[in-house]
């Protein structure tokens, strides 16, 4: 099992930490043509019903159409700018973009909105947790310009000169609404479960296509595990915050040792190492099946 | 060997060539001149070489070394195999000399000799610019276009042989058309009388006649005589003339007696150790018999004495690759107990546990129906290839990239692309399979002395009759010619195969040899076709064995099959031009969101020709329509017909797998879905699917082999993937099993309920449900 599996799971077990709120601003730009404009706008409806099953629907907003503007844009992240600095803030960029060689332009009704442009504005919102998903063309040149130490940015391509047309948006967009994205089968699909699911399948049809593959997604920010963007429907949600005091004691015990054993795992004989997981589990399958979701502790 | 244009792929890759590349007539490494060489001193040397006295023509041209003649310095470091400098004193020389076409012969034949005949091409030109007379050049020329199956050959080739050449010249015209005749095969007379001028051409100007020899040799071979004079008059005239031995194993080669042609090689060899082309046919030899450690010993010699020929080069790193594929042996060996290996698979490792389950499947399947059919056992292990990587199958084949074909047989050993290696729905990896095990068979009980156009009939008749995607399925452009009247007769059909005449005669002639199998079938019995077999291991040609299986002359079968073909396909030929319009029709409605117009195009179509399965088939847009119109229950008799009648591709079947199982028809569900693993085998959501009904259908065993495949995939949800597994494992009462697989589960996902509920259960803590 990777590391990246580890971290979901490690974190899909945490107790969770009291829900700030998810801010969401998605962008749709230009499409140019009938059929990208179609795209497109799927995907900004994706967003927004995958928005909606983890915040309000007041901390979601949508600038499409002739609302894309650069002023629009620039006013709707001061006004985020004014948010709580603990809740989180996901920027979602629809649409094309493109590169100059010197820095990359998101294409919206008039003037363009470039790379310094969002990395001025969005150092000027206090929020510490944030997500900028751009999975279009040469999306891959806002990754060294928007880099800070707790952003998490998922972009389409790996640098500015992937200029196609990227598989990468739709797949991302449609993993915020599949089961298998569910790496942990938490009820909930992370930043990095739905990038993971999205990149592969990107790798996938190019594979089956024998072409070379023209885009690679890239994913930056060890916050990703952490950073919820979707639920899935008919989920019953993390059966922990349904515990009460001694199942959350006893859950946290589990979930520790649980840690502590994969950490051994190297220096145990595989039966050894299994029989002790199996017990961990078995005790937690135990208090999970105890725990009633939907009810009040 | 033609390539496939990517139009025609899609048929094609359901057929397979089996006959190894027909070899071009390259002369031996600075061969014998035969007088184009005109410099005294050189003609002493080479008169010495030609002769079999190699040292004594080494020190003889070490001694022109110093020559004050450029061209004469070229021709030394050639024949004493410095190609380099060889090549850098003809141009430093043709600068000198501009108007020496002569010069530019010799320097064009160093470029052939060196395997770049597009250089030497240009070079015969050049000199033909200069001399237009020039016979050597036009013979040159005539030599290189043979080797790339151009027609523009018999121009150059004519004008040698009708006009007034020197003898040298003339006498390699006729060596050279004398080849060309025996490699077709069909008019060995005329190749005896071109023989017979060329030796009388030779005695008369005291030419050397060891080419002639064994070109007499091997025609007495074609003709099953005796040919051992010929053989020891050649080596009379050069003990060390292993090129006797080439000649003999190249006609043996292409006519696929592989274990004949490696036994003459390695004679050649023993008569010329430093005779590398023989090194490079032997190795390939080798490979076509599963010998790959002493074949790459030969390749490896090949490499040292010639390292131009880019066969050595591709072949060596194909060997390399191969040293990191898995080998697969069915049955498996029991330990203490000898169990006689019936089928070797290899593979890349990255496919084996996704492919070799079906792979096996079907070469048991298909081991049970031929042993049975064919009234054949095999006496070796079927040697089953399969590269992912396109062109390490087509360097297998023929020793180069760039080859349009998918599979290819042997004998014993068939090689074919891996599904990986094309996109999806390119082709039918399971019918290729099939098609490529047929070859097998008739291959090895005839000798491999069955004519091509039987065994690509039989094996495309297989597809069609008995294998994993049945129907007779025939592109439009082959009814198209068909219809023209562009059949062959029956006694001409390896022609369409060896030496076509337009792009598509090769894909033609396999469908009119599968339907010539069709009717031999329908008429006469399958067996007529077996006994037919017979006939050729006993020597007969086709004329001779179409008589004695069936009982008529080849002439009436012709006209039989004619017949046939007319009420068979009679309203298809007649109907081909609305055919065509129907499905452009139908598709267009489709992209215009027409769907009732869809349907009445598409069933228009389909009423000319029920059986269109192929690209472009009106069956799909048909579906599409009916189900976009609500008709599902139309929408899945639709696409049952495009499935039951050959149809294969993986959305379409996929779709109707899913309406038979929501129309609680789970049985033909599996069924739809496992033949999807023909087709496009890597897809694991598809076999975590096929696993699901197969518990759900209560086939626990075949349900676990689904799920294996689909972890081997590398699911990205890895937690359900063994989650699956340890149901299956549980069904099947493998508790142990089934515990390892929900921890591998439980250990990604901790809280994931199903798996934590089967744990539960296997605990003893909850009761079974």
């Amino acid at each position: 099992m990777n590391r990246a599996a580890w971290g979901v799971c490690l974190l899909g077990l945490a107790a969770p930490a009291s829900p700030a709120a998810l801010q969401v601003l998605v962008v749709q730009g230009l499409g140019g043509q009938a059929h990208y404009e179609a795209q497109f706008s799927a995907q900004t409806a994706e967003l927004r019903t995958a928005s909606g099953a983890v915040t309000v629907p007041a901390n979601v907003q949508v600038l499409s159409g002739a609302q894309a503007t650069r002023e629009n844009i620039e006013a709707a992240l001061r006004k985020l700018a004014t948010a709580p600095a603990d809740d989180r803030l996901a920027l979602y960029l629809v649409g094309h973009g493109s590169y100059d060689g010197d820095d990359y332009k998101f294409n919206i009704p008039g003037p363009d909105v470039t790379g310094r442009d969002l990395v001025r504005l969005l150092n000027a919102v206090p929020m510490k947790d944030q997500l900028v998903v751009a999975g279009g063309s040469s999306s891959g040149a806002l990754q060294d310009l928007l880099k800070n130490d707790s952003r998490i940015v998922i972009t389409g391509t790996r640098n500015g000169n992937e200029s196609n047309i990227t598989r990468f948006a739709d797949e991302f967009v449609v993993a915020l609404g599949e089961a298998a994205a569910d790496i942990d089968k938490n009820g909930s699909i992370s930043a990095q479960e739905a990038f993971d699911l999205a990149q592969r399948r990107v790798k996938d049809y190019y594979d089956s296509e024998v072409r070379l593959a023209t885009e690679h997604a890239v994913l930056r920010g060890e916050r990703a595990p952490r950073f919820t963007l979707a639920r899935l429907p008919g989920a019953a949600g993390e059966t922990a915050i349904h515990d009460n005091p001694q199942q959350a004691t006893e859950r946290a015990r589990i979930t520790e040792a649980l840690d502590a054993l994969r950490l051994r795992k190297d220096q145990l004989q595989p039966a050894e190492y299994d029989a002790q997981l199996e017990a961990l589990l078995l005790q937690l399958a135990t208090l999970d099946s105890a725990v009633t979701p939907g009810t009040t502790p | 060997m033609t390539a496939t244009p990517a139009i025609t792929v899609r048929r094609l890759l359901g057929a397979a060539l089996l006959l190894a590349t027909a070899l071009s007539a390259r002369v031996e490494a600075r061969g014998l001149s035969y007088g184009a060489v005109t410099d005294p001193g050189l003609q002493r040397c080479d008169a010495l070489q030609d002769t079999g006295k190699r040292q004594e023509a080494i020190s003889c041209w070490r001694a022109l070394l110093n020559t004050a003649s450029p061209a004469v310095q070229a021709e030394v470091a050639w024949a004493l195999g410095d190609y380099r400098s060889a090549g850098q004193l003809f141009q430093g020389a043709a600068r000198t000399r501009a108007d020496d076409a002569m010069l530019r012969v010799r320097w064009g034949e160093l470029f052939v000799d060196t395997h770049q005949d597009d250089e030497a091409y240009k070079l015969f030109l050049e000199a033909l610019k200069l001399d237009e007379d020039n016979a050597w050049a036009r013979i040159n020329a005539a030599s290189v276009l043979i080797g790339q199956y151009s027609q523009e050959a018999g121009e150059y080739l004519d004008a040698v042989l009708k006009g007034s050449a020197p003898a040298g010249a003339q006498l390699r015209a006729q060596l050279l058309a004398a080849r060309v005749a025996l490699e077709d095969g069909s008019d060995l007379d005329a190749a005896e009388d071109l023989l017979k001028k060329a030796m009388a051409l030779a005695s008369a100007n005291n030419l050397p006649k060891q080419e002639v020899h064994a070109l007499q040799a091997a025609l007495a071979q074609i003709r099953n005589e005796n040919n051992a004079a010929s053989v020891q008059a050649a080596l009379q005239e050069n003990p060390r003339y292993g090129g006797v031995y080439l000649a003999l194993a190249h006609f043996h080669d292409i006519r696929r007696r592989y274990d004949e042609a490696t036994l003459l090689n390695a004679k050649a060899l023993e008569v010329q150790p430093d005779l590398w082309d023989a090194h490079v046919k032997l190795g390939t030899g080798l490979m076509r018999d599963n010998r790959f450690s002493e074949a790459r010993t030969h390749f490896e010699a090949a490499f040292k004495g010639d390292p131009y020929n880019p066969v050595t080069v591709n072949t060596l790193r194909l060997l390399d690759a191969v040293a990191r594929f898995d080998t697969l042996v069915y049955p498996e060996p029991v330990a203490n107990a000898a169990v006689a290996p019936q089928i070797i698979v290899r593979m890349n490792k990255r496919e084996s546990a996704v492919l070799a389950p079906y792979v096996r499947k079907l070469a048991e399947q298909s081991i049970s129906s031929y042993s049975q059919r064919y009234r054949f056992q095999l006496r070796k292990p079927v040697v089953i290839e399969i590269y992912n990587n396109h062109e390490d199958f087509a360097v297998r084949t023929a020793g180069m990239p760039g080859l349009g074909l998918l599979g290819v047989t042997f004998g014993h050993v068939v090689a074919m692309d891996s599904p990986s290696s094309r996109a999806v729905n390119d082709f039918h990896w399971g019918s290729t399979l099939w098609h490529e095990l047929a070859h097998v068979y008739t291959l090895e009980s005839t000798d491999h002395l069955v004519p091509r156009w039987l065994s690509e009939g039989l094996s495309v008749y297989e597809e069609w009759r008995t294998g994993p995607t049945r129907g007779v399925n025939i592109p439009l452009f082959v009814y198209s010619a068909l219809a023209a009247g562009k059949a062959l007769p029956i006694a001409e059909l390896d022609r369409g195969f060896i030496r076509p005449e337009y792009e598509q005669q090769v894909h033609v002639s396999y469908t009119q040899a599968g339907l010539t199998c069709d009717f031999i079938a329908q008429r006469w019995g399958f067996d007529k076709l077996v006994d037919m077999l017979g006939q050729f291991k006993r020597g007969a040609p086709t004329g001779a064995a179409v008589q004695a299986a069936i009982g008529i002359s080849p002439e009436a079968f012709d006209r039989q099959f004619g017949e046939w073909l007319r009420s068979q396909y009679g309203a298809v030929f007649a109907g081909l031009r609305p055919l065509g319009d129907a499905r452009a029709a139908a598709r267009k409605a489709v992209t215009d969101r027409n769907w009732n117009a869809a349907v009445a195009a598409a069933q228009t179509a389909l009423k000319i020709l029920p059986n269109d399965v192929e690209d472009g088939s009106p069956y799909l847009p048909l579906a599409n329509a009916q189900q976009s119109l609500g008709q599902e229950d139309a929408a899945r008799e639709t696409l049952q017909q495009y499935w039951q009648r050959g149809g294969y591709d993986p959305q379409a079947l996929g779709m109707l797998a899913q309406l038979y199982y929501k129309a609680n028809r789970k049985g033909e569900a599996v069924a739809v879905m496992q033949s999807i693993n023909y087709v496009a085998p890597f897809d694991y959501s598809q076999h975590g699917q096929m696993g699901d009904w197969l518990l759900e259908l209560n086939r626990p065993g075949e349900a676990l082999q689904e799920f294996q495949v689909a972890l081997a995939l590398n699911p990205p949800d890895q937690a359900i993937a063994h989650y699956r597994l340890a149901r299956a494992h549980y069904a099947l009462k493998s508790n142990a099993e089934a515990r390892r697989a929900l921890l591998r589960a439980l250990e990604i996902a901790p809280s994931y309920r199903p798996a934590q509920q089967l744990l539960l259960e296997l605990a003893g803590s909850q009761p079974r449900t």
